[in-house]
């Protein structure tokens, strides 16, 4: 064998294990940090307000659906769970069109459409922010799993809101697919995202 | 002789590259350090009727255990919360203080002791804001702190 030939065959067998590599990368499937749900559950649909008028779940069909329940006047989990999607949709780039961020307060005492719809967009210009009344937020909060509760109100009116903390991701037919715990980090929900508009 | 000298030399270096808590001020044996008030939503967030949150470090380097109080702002209505986590759910309660053991280091941070501040007034990201800490044994401690949206 000449010195050429085994060139050759040096740089056909590393080709065919780059090949190899490239194949088993983009054929396996995508491994998810947050907790998958197998086989995608279908949801009952909702319908809430926010300061541009009713915002039905349907609406958002085509799209991978990310939802985080809190309310305004949560000064620690809330904002930064928000601030984390905000890092998270940034790192997705022209991809986040395709992907919506719906912010539903449980605090329907206090949170109105319009104070959401001004908080969402602080954190991001096309995050939605919605509430209800007790009875659509008791429904929704039941369908989707989510514990709240008002706590009594302070001396100066304030009352602080228990709430479960997760992230819920329904995919582009409005099946829940993922939950993010409280914590995840950007770069993990960008990356779940992404494996997730590959699908 | 050299060696030892080139070992001090790297020592020295790395240990002024390490990453140190910033102290912003400290008074009879307490230090408070990495004093932040969190706008995460930016500047949009500035004057909105709603809480903020603001995170410190406290170490006490005195021979006697302390108490952090209270907290007061000339920004907004400061006031001492801690968050807990039970199963996936998050609950937050009004505390009355923070205890900080002779020569412990306690630290106010997301998902624990925080400083919850509401109606601020107009706020806005890299401003430089000040916080009123009142301990127990050590007294009142005026603490510079930045506001960041992160």
């Amino acid at each position: 064998m000449t010195m050429n030939r085994r060139h050759l065959v040096v740089i056909l067998s590393l080709t065919a294990i780059i090949i190899a590599l490239a194949f088993f990368q983009f054929s396996s499937p995508p491994k998810f940090i947050g907790a998958v749900i197998d086989p995608p559950k279908a949801m009952p649909g909702f319908s809430l307000q926010s300061a541009l008028g009713p915002v039905s779940s349907t609406g958002f069909r085509g799209k991978l659906l990310v939802m985080y329940f809190g309310y305004t006047s949560c000064p620690d989990i809330c904002p930064l769970t928000l601030a984390n999607l905000r890092q998270a949709m940034d790192k997705l780039g022209g991809k986040a069109t395709d992907v919506q961020v719906l912010f539903i307060s449980v605090d329907w005492k206090r949170d109105t459409p319009e104070k959401l719809g001004s908080y969402a967009k602080a954190f991001r210009p096309d995050f939605i922010g919605v509430t209800g009344t007790q009875s659509q937020i008791d429904s929704v909060t039941r369908d989707y799993g989510i514990y709240y509760l008002l706590n009594l109100p302070d001396a100066k009116g304030y009352y602080s809101v228990d709430h479960t903390a997760s992230v819920l991701v329904l995919n582009r037919k409005g099946e829940l697919i993922l939950s993010w715990p409280n914590g995840t980090s950007p770069d993990d929900m960008a990356s779940d995202l992404r494996g997730l508009l590959r699908k | 002789m050299r060696k030892f000298a080139l070992l001090l030399i790297i020592v020295g270096l790395l240990t002024a590259c390490s990453p140190a808590a910033h102290l912003d001020a400290s008074l009879n044996g307490i230090e408070i350090s990495n004093a932040r008030v969190l706008l995460p939503g930016g500047d949009a967030m500035s004057g909105m009727d709603t809480s903020l949150a603001a995170f410190l470090m406290i170490k006490n380097t005195a021979a006697m255990d302390d108490r952090l109080l209270g907290v007061s702002t000339d920004f907004g209505e400061a006031s001492l919360h801690e968050t807990k986590t039970e199963g996936n759910v998050m609950k937050m309660d009004a505390i009355t203080g923070v205890d900080v053991p002779a020569g412990q280091m306690v630290e106010l941070r997301s998902g624990s002791y925080h400083v919850m501040i509401m109606k601020n007034k107009n706020i806005k990201v890299n401003d430089s804001v000040t916080l009123v800490l009142e301990f127990e044994k050590a007294g009142r401690i005026t603490v510079p702190a930045k506001v960041t949206d992160k």
